[in-house]
Order: C-alpha cells, then structure tokens, then sequence
C-alpha cells in the first residue's frame, strides 16, 4: 500500500465543541462534545434518532453547525469546508453506487473526480481493491453484488483519494455475519495503516473488540466519551474478566468468591468458562489473576469480558428513556 | 380471492382521496380551463364565436398531457414494485396477480379519468361562447377518455413485459408512434387494393378491408381532427372509440397473462447499462473505457448519454431517416405524399423533433439519476463546486446530443429559403433567440422538477410552461415591442433585440441554475 500514506497529525482529529442542531424544532444535537485521536478507531453508539448521522454529517461538512465549533485536522468545519473535504472519507449508511457501473469503473470515476493523474489512479484502484479483496470482482456489475461487497465497494470508493480520517455511518447494517467479520478486519488493517477511523455502528459486541475509544449519544446529548477502559468506571459497573480452566471444577465459583475485591461470578453454561467482576475500588485485574492462579487449579485463559459496552449502552440510553 | 382482487385499488383510490395535492393539482387544472376562458372572453371582441378555438386548444393541450404524463405515469405502474422488489411482498400478502394490475394501473387510469371528468363541467360553458356544440365537447372527452383507457393498459403490458420504468416508456411510446403511423397505412393499403381490384364481395377480402377501415379511423388524433371541424355531426360512439376501449380491454388481459411468467422469472436488482458494454467483453470498443480527466462529462455522455454504441447508432439512424425520406419523395405515389421539395423540411422538422425530444430526456435525467441512486451525498464530498459538477453533466448529456444537433445542421443546409447565408442572418433574429430562450427556460424546468418528482418531470414541465406563457405574458410583450418598436428595426435593431434577449435569457436561466443548486444541496445532506 505505498499510495494509502499513514495520518500521523498529534492534536485531535476531530473536535466538536459544544454543538447544537436542529431540525424543525427538534433539537437533534444538544450542546455535543467530544474528541476523536490520531489513529484510533473511535466507535460512536446510540440509538435510532440519537443524532449520530446528524454528527457526522457536520463533520463531514454536509451539514453547517447552527451553533458550536467543529474542527477536523484543525481545520473549521464551515470556514476550511475544501481542506476537511481533501482529508477525509465518508460512507452514508445508504449504498451511493453507480449500479449501472462495473467496480472498476465506479473507482476510476471517483479517483478521476478527486483528481488523480491517469497512471496514479491506476496503481491506487489497484491497491484499494487489493485491500478490499475485491480483485476478482472489479470487472462485475455493482448491481449484480451481494450486500457485502458493494459495502466493500463503498469502502474502497471512500479509500481512493487517501484519506486520514475515514467517517463511516452504520457501515456493517444489513450485512451477514461473515461480511461483518470480513469488513472489520479491513478495518484492522486500515487502522494497522495509521488511519483515524470513525464508525457509527450498532454491532456492539464487534465495536466493543475493535475500538480503542466511544462515544456513546442519546437524544442528542453526549453521554459518554472516551476510552473503551474508562468506560467500565463511568457507568459504575464491575469490571468483568473472562477466566477459562481446563476443565470444570467442582467449588471453584465459591472459591473464587472468596478472593479480595470479587463482587460475582458466574458460570457460562455448559463450558469452564467463569466471569469474574471485582470492585475496582477494592482490587485491580492483576491482583485478581495474581489471586486465581494461587488458587492452583490450570488456567488456560485469561481475557477481559466484553460484554460491559451492552451494558454500558443500555445504562447509558436507557437513562434518557427514564 | 375477493380481498386478493381489489384490496390494493380501494387503498389506492382512498389514498388519492385523502390527499390534498391530488384535489389541489385537479383544481389547478380547472383554473387554468377557467384562465383560458377568461382570455376567449376578451378575444370575443376582436374575433367572432371563439369557443371553437378555446375548446380546441384544451381539448388538444389535455390530449398532449395525457400522452406525454401517461407514458410515464403507467408505464411505471408494475415496474417501480420490480425495481423497488416489492412484488414479492404484495404477492405474499395474498393479492393475486390480477389484483396487483388492478390496484396499481386501474386506479391510476381512475385518477386521470377523474382529471378529465372534474373540467368537463366547465368546458360545456365553451358553448356560450359560440362555434363548439355539445356534441362536439361530449365527443371530444369520450374520444380522450377512450385512448387513456389504451394507453394506460398498453403501458401496463410495458410495464409487465420490462423491468426498468424507462424502458417500458420507450416500449410504450414506440408503440403509440406506431399506432399514429398506421392509419396512414391502412389509408394507403386501402388504395392501393382498391386500385387492384378488391371488393367486399368475399368476407375475407371484406373482412381485410373492414379491419383497415377501423385502423384507419382507431387513433385518436385523427379523430380529434374531426371532432374539432365546424359542424361535426357523427356518433359519439366512433370507431375510434370502440377500437380503443376494445385494445385497451385486450392489453389488459394481455398483461394478467403474462404477469406470471414476466414477474415470477425476471431476475431482480438488475441496472440497464443500455448498449454500454464492459471492457472485458469481446465488443470492448462499445465500453465505456477510462475515466476522462472530467469525469462528470465521461459519466453522463457514456451513461446517459448512451457513449459511444449509441453516439454511432443514433448518427446511422439519423442519416437513415434523411435517405428514406428523400427516396420516398422521389416515388411519386408514396402514401405520406412528401414531394422532392418538402423533403429538406421534412427533415428538418424531424431533427427539430428529435433535438428537443432527446435534450428534454436528458434534462429529467440529468440530476434524477444522482437522486434516484443516492449518489449526491457521496459527490458533495468530492473537493469540486456543484456548478462544476452541473455544467460538467452538461457538457457529458450535449455530446450524447451531438449526432441530433450535427443532423438538424445538415437539415438547415437542405432547406432552400435557409442555405447557408440565410441561415447566418438568423443569428441575428430576435424572434430565433425567443424561441431558442423559450427552449432554454423549458429545460431548466424540467431538470429543476425532477428534483421534486419522483417521475413525470418532462410532462409536467410541458403543463407548465402553457400557463406559464398563457398567465405571464411578459415574454410575449417584449418580443411584441421588439417586432413593432422602430428602435429594433433594421440590422442594428435587430442586434440589440437579439441582446437583449440574451441578456434575459442569462438571467432566467442563472436563477434556475441557483435554484437548481439549492435544491442539490439540500437533497445531498438530506
């Protein structure tokens, strides 16, 4: 990928600072703040109507802030609309295909548009569609393409003019599990690459193993943003460890209740698998492990419980229901 | 069975009745019946009995409306369910096929029938105006009346038969051209077995001969000529009539049977690339290649434009046409009766037609495509303004126009009052530019409404443009004061008329543009 350079800006990438929006009177952004970093891939969650693709569409500069600042790269949303424009790339949730269109031709239009040189809009369709894995699709129809590859498609259409920050709205809905596997390890590999990736997304599970940080929205109003680690705290929950034994053990879930700072534990059906949660006030996730090993019974492993961005979400949204 | 067969024709008629625009689009219609009236009105004191003319030109500006709005409108009846795949859907909701052609193409014939029958009330008052009669106003509705219920059926059997709303238009309107050729045949094959000796005296030759009879006597234009002739005195039942309802009967019966097979079998999210091949095909010139350096201007000419295959094809048919008309005018007893000398102006009007008929296409196209595909998002990202992108498509939708405008040259050269020098002068005529702005403004409609409708741009845009000029007769003022005005006579005159009609021209157009910008924008954030 020697085309598809690496972002390696230090100060935010994105800074939205106290923005408002509405839409008739609707208020759909409620003085939302929050910061994405360099080369983090920076999940951003709520329900339908919270005002995520309101967001993003500021961000993007489709949408002028009715009040507020937003700064991409340092650059005003509103006054540097051309130079956010040249560095970023965002996917709607909708597919934004030419149908009549083969790949390839959809990607040389795009790379043309953008106003790559003939000889380097070859070598980088090239590489975009290496990446996407769509190779042996390019000559095909886009309206002859499964769901997941014209996802693709769109993907490798936003990557042609290099961009640093990548802006993806609900990118995995309406695709199968095994797209939704595939898509996200090009989303590895992009982040792998140095690029910001920002991704409005229901799939929380996925987001939950990917992203470094969230911001979590609802009814317009931020309610949290920042780390994957930090989110445990914030919403008061315990942080949970997945431990894996080899076998099952008879007593162990009462055993391992009586280590210091273990507040539950419970079994995952059928399996050796136990998750612990501890009190991080108490104790810490390496005196717990310290703890579980001088319990003598073999430990094969060891991993945090993701679960706790489910939970995070339905406490955090659900408090704006109430 | 019973729910299966008109559940979806009930929706469809308490749908229409429930919405406003439908009554206020109607009531529309009947006001601009009631401007025209009020125009015959003031014209009675200068001309005599002007309810022929106030009837005519309505009758013939409903026949227009129903023709051009109906192609699009019912051709699209069964092939927005396909392209949106939801026949499925409507199917597994337990309405049967007959049920689906009902609800979806019988109420939206109800609908226009409704249109017609809401200003049958007012035209009867034609009648006090002098030189139409009941008759005729009876006649003319149920002549218009019985061609919607061809038209709207034969669009159905389109629209069954083809799976994208454009293509089954194209199917429809090729057909209605050939339906307003055939009596011209059959008023030839009539001749020409006449000359030969044939009688009715044996039923297959009366048989043969009858069927041209009614052929020749089935289209409506025809008909309506007749109609509208100063004491019409025929049955309101005509042929022309009877012939209509009767096709229109059989096209629907036509489409229940071929629902089945067409529907069940056709393959589905399929996107027409027209005679555009890929480039790994064994016709790789017919492909649309790489990507320009502008690629709006690539885009629009190979896929709107139809590229390269259609550029060629379109010249060829062209050219084509011009031989068969020169060659029928050189056999003397051709049925259309085109002499050596009208052939020049045959075809110049013929290419006249055909530019306005293909850049009015490519005007509802132009942006509806971006619309349709959701694709204005995506380009409001590019680092380019919209009026590149929109000058751009332009550009890309003229090349696709270049065989039709170098055609209509080459005519302008074979008529003989507009050789060459003569039509330089042209240039300088402000009644020229007028029509030319005329055009110009009608264009900018329409790719302005198909940012507004989902279908029909083109004839509403048609509807439009006649209570725009009838209502603001500004235009038509100032080409008077350049025709009359001694300051615009000569050459200099006519100079400063011609610039000044650019001027306007400019401007009307740069408001639309800005228009038509906004109304980009706020569809790609929507």
């Amino acid at each position: 990928m020697s085309s598809l350079t690496t972002g390696s800006s230090q100060t935010p990438v994105i800074e939205v600072d106290d923005v408002v929006h509405s839409f008739k009177g609707r208020r759909a952004l409620d003085h939302v703040h929050f910061k994405v970093m360099p080369q983090s891939l920076h999940g951003f969650v709520g329900p339908n109507g919270a005002g995520k693709t309101t967001s993003l569409k500021i961000i993007c500069t489709l949408l002028r802030p009715q009040f507020g600042i937003v700064k991409v790269f340092g650059h005003d949303v509103v006054d540097e609309q051309k130079m956010v424009r040249r560095k970023i790339g965002f996917m709607p949730d909708h597919f934004s295909t030419y149908r009549q269109m083969t790949v390839y031709e959809y990607l040389d239009f795009f790379a043309a548009a953008y106003g790559l040189p003939f000889a380097r809009r070859t070598r980088v369709i090239d590489e975009v569609l290496a990446l996407t894995d769509m190779e042996g699709r390019k000559n095909d129809l886009i309206s002859g393409l499964s769901r997941g590859m014209q996802q693709r498609t769109s993907l490798a259409r936003v990557l042609v003019n290099d961009p640093d920050l990548l802006l993806l709205d609900e990118p995995a809905s309406g695709l199968d599990p095994r797209a939704r596997i595939e898509l996200m390890e090009i989303l590895k590999a992009l982040r792998s690459m140095g690029k910001t990736i920002f991704i409005s997304s229901h799939i929380l599970p996925e987001l939950a193993e990917l992203c470094d940080a969230v911001t979590i929205i609802d009814k317009g109003k931020v309610m949290y943003s920042g780390s994957m680690s930090g989110l445990q705290t914030s919403t008061n929950e315990h942080p949970t460890w997945r431990v894996t034994f080899g076998s099952v053990i008879e007593g162990i879930i009462d055993r391992i209740k009586g280590l210091p700072g273990v507040v539950n534990v419970d079994q995952v059906e059928g399996h050796p698998d136990y998750r612990v949660s501890y009190d991080w006030t108490e104790t810490d996730t390496n005196t717990l492990l310290k703890g579980l090993l001088e319990l003598g019974a073999p430990i094969v492993g060891f991993t945090e419980d993701k679960r706790h961005l489910n939970d995070a979400f339905m406490d955090l949204t659900t408090k704006g229901v109430k | 069975m019973y729910y299966g067969l008109i559940a979806l024709l009930t929706r469809a008629l308490r749908l229409d009745a429930r919405q406003l625009q439908n009554h206020l689009f109607r009531l529309a219609f009947v006001g601009f019946i009631y401007l025209s009236m009020l125009s015959a009105t003031f014209q009675s004191a200068f001309i005599g009995a002007p309810g022929l003319n106030f009837f005519s030109s309505i009758a013939w500006l409903n026949l227009l409306f129903i023709t051009c709005a109906g192609i699009g409108y019912f051709s699209t009846a069964i092939t927005e369910e396909k392209e949106e795949e939801t026949l499925g859907l409507l199917q597994m909701a337990g309405l049967n096929h007959i049920g689906i052609l009902l609800g979806k193409s019988t109420s939206r014939l109800i609908q226009v029938m409704l249109l017609l029958v809401v200003q049958f009330p007012f035209m009867l008052l034609a009648v006090t105006l002098g030189g139409v009669t009941t008759d005729q106003i009876l006649a003319a509705y149920v002549s218009v009346l019985a061609f919607t219920v061809l038209l709207a059926n034969l669009a159905l059997v389109s629209s069954v038969l083809f799976q994208r709303g454009g293509i089954a238009s194209g199917f429809t309107t090729i057909i209605l051209v050939i339906h307003a050729l055939l009596p011209g045949f059959a008023k030839w094959g009539q001749i020409e077995l006449e000359n030969g000796g044939w009688r009715k005296s044996i039923w297959w030759k009366n048989l043969i001969i009858t069927s041209l009879e009614w052929i020749e006597e089935s289209c409506v234009f025809y008909q309506m000529q007749s109609v509208m002739q100063t004491g019409f005195n025929q049955a309101i039942l005509s042929k022309q009539v009877i012939s209509n309802v009767v096709c229109g009967v059989f096209c629907f019966g036509l489409a229940w049977l071929l629902f089945g097979p067409m529907v069940n079998n056709a393959a589905s999210g399929g996107a027409s690339r027209g005679a555009l091949q890929k480039s790994t095909s064994q016709v790789r010139f017919l492909s649309p290649g790489r990507c320009w350096s502008n690629p709006f201007i690539w885009k629009d000419f190979q896929f709107i434009g139809g590229g390269y295959s259609l550029f060629v094809g379109k010249l060829l048919a062209y050219i084509l046409l011009l031989v068969a008309i020169v060659g029928s005018s050189m056999y003397s007893g051709n049925w259309l009766g085109i002499r050596h000398d009208d052939s020049g102006r045959i075809y110049f009007g013929c290419m006249v037609f055909a530019v306005v008929l293909e850049a009015s296409l490519f005007a509802s196209r132009i942006f509806q495509e971006e619309i349709r595909l959701q694709t204005m998002s995506s380009l409001l990202m590019l680092p380019r303004s919209i009026p590149y992108m929109g000058y751009s498509k332009a550009i890309g939708c003229l090349m696709g126009l270049a065989p039709a405008l170098l055609c209509l040259a080459m005519s302008a050269c074979l008529v003989p009052e507009n050789r060459l020098a003569n039509s330089m002068k042209i240039l300088i005529e402000p009644g020229f530019w007028s029509g030319m702005m005329v055009f110009l403004i009608f264009l900018h409609l329409i790719a302005l409404l198909s940012l507004f409708v989902k279908w029909g741009a083109l004839p509403l845009a048609f509807f439009l443009m006649g209570p725009v000029s009838t209502c603001c007769p500004v235009w038509q003022l100032v080409f008077l004061a350049f025709g009359t005005s001694s300051s615009f006579q000569g050459e200099w005159g006519k100079l400063t008329a011609t610039i000044i009609v650019w001027v306007l021209t400019a401007l009307v157009c740069f408001v639309f543009q800005m228009m038509i910008a906004a109304r980009l924008q706020a569809l790609g954030t929507k």
